[in-house]
């Protein structure tokens, strides 16, 4: 078996690209937290079964949980239910509370696939027996009516219950199957449903295989895209995918059955003299090793211009279980650049082992894929919810109703309508070549998304079909309520109606003026501050005074007018004069005032001077 | 001598001045008709005479007409051009697109017509002012509005007043009479970042420009839905006014006269087209929508009076005169959402304007900021020349003696001053006068 692998290396820097070993620790973890408290009597089948896989044997306490949640007339319950009892040592069911509800959906001519793999399931764990061909027949009755991937699954794993004759007539389908998967980006398989389908389907193969002894039958290239897929689902959303994809991964790891080989490059991804060499693991999905390798460095290409540096140099095992090789590179000869290295690996046993390629950067579709058909005139009534990382794919013919054939015509328009701005996003459809033209339109809201300038919002999507020689154009709405959501802010549209309309009234804000004290403070503080003349005057009356030294004449009274006149002229500056008016009249009123001051001062020094 | 021939230059320099620009007030009526051939002038004889109606003066010329000219002697002939020549590759005479660019520039109006061909003179022109016509042999299609009248192609298309400007300066009463119209033609594409143009009439959402000889579509079409431009309108800086229109048949006598049978079955006895075609012609020739402002007053409101500068927080009152050309004469306008910015560097304040009888007010408090300040009137809507007036004032500071007196606050300071002088004129009676008794009594 040889194995092409291909790891992208940076010269002095490198690397590499890989499938990832699975995210085990991820799943345990997920399963412990889950251990802790159960809701129901699935996820406590998928928790203890899960741990298990993982190694971990759980004590027969979980017993008393398992009769606590079981319903007994629910046959979904009840197969969860024996399956969890089956994970525990020891713990036996009361077989004969569910014998009736089982016979019951056994004997059912309504019964689903899923629910007849349930009783089937459920009763072989019991050891109740069940009449195989009335079941087989049974199954090929569905099959007609529900040819859904899931029921199919379904279908496997109530095979693998059942003798190895119908098992193996079962295995051979498993090809089939394979087929119906769809092919993402042409690196990744997976089925309509995402990774709970795909993991349950995948699992019944192996499954139905194992009871009839024959090995799976699948391409080694498509288990390596089917292998790709479930090793990319580093978390998932629910006990069930994440029990199922545990299976999955001992299944792939089984020495029985073709392993697919990771390969990862393990040293850091630059190439220095630090570190001079390229460590890669070969393990198997679980990251264990897979015995010994002749691994080959075939060529070491450089990115920019194809040089190749390396070729056909063996890669030395560097641990004592083969699981780490290296690849001796740092060379002061090997020019810097990122470089592609091509390994060959050669199992030296005889193991079943394919390659797994690197991990591929593709698109997460665990939204699941959904596809509604549609026919002239009806639209579709749900609201249709689309995010940033879907795409909206429209496949439609136009069938001439007179001859019957497919016809073409010139106008396939797509419309997207903003229902609030009434804005149109129009995109055209694109006739397949050959006879039966299809159209196709494609929206992936990440590319497309500068069209709806990334508006968030409700659209009306509508067709638009029409050509001169329709004898009618049609309009035909498809979904009235598609919100669409994009990963970025909303730009808003250009307008220039806003250049043709008022703009906004400014009032201008003055500024505050400065906070007084209230009027009745202001008034009591006046009133406080008169109070000293009014003490003065009470004072004097209350000692008495005498005016008896007032000389008689008229000097006095022209000094004491002229001095009331200055503190007159005062309070007029105050009122209403300014300063040049106030000067002229003080220099006036001075004179008067200087004459009589000195002669009334003179007349009582006199006097005083008599006196003595 | 020299002095006459000073003058004799500064005429000149005058004329020329003068001559470069045109009145853009709508009250000359000058059009030059360009044809492809003399026939138009038979088919579209409805629309021409409306014109007349109206008072244009027009001059029918071929458009390859070798002695072609719009300028003589240095001043424009013509005010306004229509160019119903989509065919003509090449103008006669000294016609071409700068030509044209330049009339714009001088404040002429042009009107232009299209058909499923456009000549390299006109594309040139139009995509000067923004507009891309689709290419020659491309027309709009559309299969879910068309007439009965259709040659199977789809091409002559019923467009609903629904998609139509709603500006009655622009179409008239065209929308409010709800009546369909007709168009055979070439679709445009409008550049988005040009302010300028306004969208009159758009295709339905279902409608599309290809060329409707084509099978199936090769690329992506040049106007999709309702980004398919029929009529689309400019309206310069200066004022000057362009229209383009994307069918010739819209001004046809046929496209008139006709009834118009939708494919959905809507009957309607008379085309919109007449209505839309003479009222668009009269708004890009600029017999409507054309404002002026005059008799810029601004005052104090407490006296009346318009001091030498205005000081701060003292109430103004600004006060103009809107006019509006109606039919031939100045009216007064009566739109009331004038705006007035009181603007230094940023509007201060922004208010709207009281009409009363196009006499215009508003009134407000000078900000408390001082500076040099302007009274800016931009108005600028659908439909109406872009008016833009600015007038400045300067806003000082209070004087000192202007600032507030008697402040209630203040009274104890104001008291205990005049009750000291009141203390001290009275204690100079007694520091004077006041004789004691007692040491008289000792020494007796």
């Amino acid at each position: 078996m040889i194995i092409f692998i291909i790891l992208p290396i940076l010269s002095w820097s490198v690397v590499a690209a890989n499938l990832n070993v699975a995210n085990l620790n991820g799943l345990k973890a997920q399963f412990q937290t889950a251990i802790k408290s159960f809701s129901d009597i699935a996820s406590l089948h998928y928790t203890l079964a899960g741990i298990k896989e993982l190694g971990v044997q759980l004590p027969d306490s979980y017993c008393d949980n398992i009769n606590k949640l079981v319903d007994k007339l629910n046959v979904e319950s009840i197969y969860h239910a024996t399956e969890a009892s089956k994970t525990l040592v020891n713990c036996k069911l009361p077989v004969e509370d569910y014998r009736a509800t089982l016979t019951a959906v056994l004997q059912s001519e309504d019964s689903k696939t899923a629910e007849l793999y349930f009783a089937v399931r459920s009763s072989v764990i019991l050891g109740i027996t069940v009449d195989e061909s009335k079941i087989e027949k049974r199954l090929n009755l569905l099959a007609k009516t529900d040819d859904s991937v899931v029921s199919q699954g379904y279908a496997l794993l109530t095979g693998a219950q059942l003798s190895q004759t119908i098992a193996k007539s079962y295995a051979d389908t498993i090809n089939d199957l394979v087929q119906q998967a769809d092919e993402i980006d042409g690196s990744i398989l997976q089925y309509e449903g995402g990774i709970g389908a795909t993991a349950l389907i995948f699992n019944a193969f192996y499954e139905v295989a194992e009871k009839a002894g024959v090995p799976v039958k699948i391409d080694s290239k498509q288990l390596i895209k089917f292998a790709t897929y479930f090793s990319s689902k580093r978390h998932v959303a629910t006990l069930r995918s994440a029990y199922y994809l545990t299976k999955i991964f001992k299944h792939l790891s089984d020495n029985k059955n073709q392993v697919p080989v990771v390969v990862s490059r393990i040293s850091p991804s630059a190439i220095s003299p630090q570190n001079p060499s390229v460590l890669v693991s070969v393990t198997n999905i679980l990251g264990q090793p897979v015995g010994e390798m002749s691994v080959v460095a075939e060529s070491a290409k450089r990115k920019e211009d194809g040089v190749v540096v390396i070729s056909k140099q063996k890669l030395i095992s560097k641990a004592s279980d083969f699981s780490v090789y290296e690849l001796p590179f740092y060379d002061t000869k090997i020019p810097r650049g990122f470089y592609t290295i091509h390994l060959t690996l050669t199992a030296r046993n005889e193991g079943k082992l394919i390659g797994l390629t690197d991990n591929m950067v593709y698109r997460d579709n665990t939204a699941q894929a959904k596809t509604y058909k549609l026919s002239y005139p009806n639209g579709q009534t749900d609201k249709l919810e689309l995010d940033y990382h879907q795409k909206l794919t429209i496949k439609f013919q136009i069938k001439d109703k007179q001859s019957d054939e497919f016809v073409r015509v010139q106008q396939a328009f797509l419309r997207f309508t903003n229902k609030k701005s009434n804005k149109e996003i129009i995109y055209l459809a694109e006739p397949s070549d050959g006879a039966n033209s299809q159209y196709k339109v494609e929206v992936d809201l990440i590319t497309n998304a500068n069209d709806f300038r990334h508006q968030s919002d409700t659209y009306e999507l509508v067709l638009i079909l029409g050509d001169s020689l329709l004898q009618t154009a049609y309009e035909w709405k498809l979904n009235n309520n598609v919100q669409l959501t994009f990963h970025e802010e909303s730009l808003a549209d250009k307008n220039h109606q806003k250049l043709y309309l008022p703009r906004p009234e400014i009032i201008h804000q003055f500024r505050e003026d400065e906070k007084r004290p209230h009027n009745v403070v202001s008034l009591v503080f006046s009133a406080l501050t008169a109070l000293p003349l009014l003490v003065l005057l009470i004072l004097w009356l209350k000692i008495g005074f005498n005016l008896s030294g007032l000389p008689l004449g008229l000097s006095p009274l022209g000094f004491h007018i002229s001095h009331a006149a200055v503190f007159a002229l005062m309070f007029f500056y105050w009122k209403c004069l300014n300063m040049f008016q106030t000067m002229r009249y003080l220099a006036l009123v001075c004179i008067p005032l200087f004459l009589f001051g000195h002669r009334v001062l003179a007349t009582l020094a006199a006097r005083r001077a008599k006196k003595v | 001598m020299a002095r006459l021939s000073i003058v004799c230059i500064g005429l000149v320099l005058l004329a020329t001045v003068w001559s470069s620009s045109l009145n853009i007030e709508g009250s000359s009526k000058r059009v030059l008709v360009l044809l492809d051939n003399l026939a138009i002038r038979e088919s579209h004889s409805y629309y021409f005479k409306q014109l007349r109606d109206r008072g244009f003066e027009i001059t029918f010329r071929s458009s390859d007409d070798s002695s072609l000219q719009i300028v003589k002697y240095g001043e424009y002939i013509y005010d306004n051009i229509i160019l119903f020549a989509p065919g003509t590759k090449e103008f006669g005479g000294r016609l071409d697109a700068e030509v044209l660019t330049e009339f714009i520039d001088a404040g002429g109006n042009i009107l232009i017509a299209g058909s499923n061909t456009i000549g390299d003179a006109i594309r040139e022109f139009a995509g000067e002012c923004g507009i891309e016509f689709a290419d020659d042999k491309n027309a709009v299609i559309d299969h879910l509005n068309y007439d009965a009248n259709d040659d199977g192609q789809h091409t002559l298309i019923v467009a609903s007043p629904d998609n139509l400007l709603t500006s009655e300066l622009i179409t008239g009463q065209a929308k409010r009479a709800g009546l369909p119209f007709l168009f055979r033609g070439i679709g445009m594409s409008s550049d988005p970042e040009n302010p300028l143009l306004l969208d009159v009439l758009t295709g339905s959402s279902s409608s599309y420009t290809a060329n409707p000889d084509e099978k199936s579509l090769a690329e992506y079409p040049i106007t999709v839905g309702k980004r398919t431009l029929l009529i689309s309108v400019l309206q310069a800086r200066n004022n000057a006014r362009v229209g383009f229109v994307g069918s010739l048949d819209f001004f046809s006598n046929d496209f008139f006269d006709s009834a118009v049978r939708s494919n959905d079955g809507k009957k309607s006895d008379k085309s919109g087209n007449e209505e839309l075609a003479v009222s668009l012609t009269d708004w890009i020739f600029k017999q409507r929508g054309v404002l002026r402002a005059r008799n810029i007053r601004h005052y104090l409101k407490k006296d009346k009076s318009t001091p030498r500068f205005y000081t701060i927080k003292n109430d103004l009152v600004f006060n103009v005169q809107f006019d509006e050309f109606v039919h031939g004469k100045w009216m007064p306008f009566n739109g009331t959402d004038v705006q007035l910015e009181f603007v230094r560097i940023d509007p201060f304040v922004r208010a709207t304007m009281k009409n009363k009888g196009g006499q215009l007010e508003a009134q407000f408090c000078v900000p408390d900021t001082y500076g040099i300040y302007k009274f800016v009137i931009d108005y600028n809507r659908v439909g109406y020349t872009h008016l833009f007036s600015a007038t400045q004032v300067s806003v000082h500071p209070l004087r000192h003696t202007e600032y507030e007196r008697f402040i209630t606050s203040a009274f104890p300071y104001y008291i205990s001053s005049f009750s000291m002088m009141a203390g001290a004129f009275l204690l100079s009676f007694i520091v004077l006068y006041h004789r004691d008794d007692t040491p008289k009594n000792k020494t007796e």
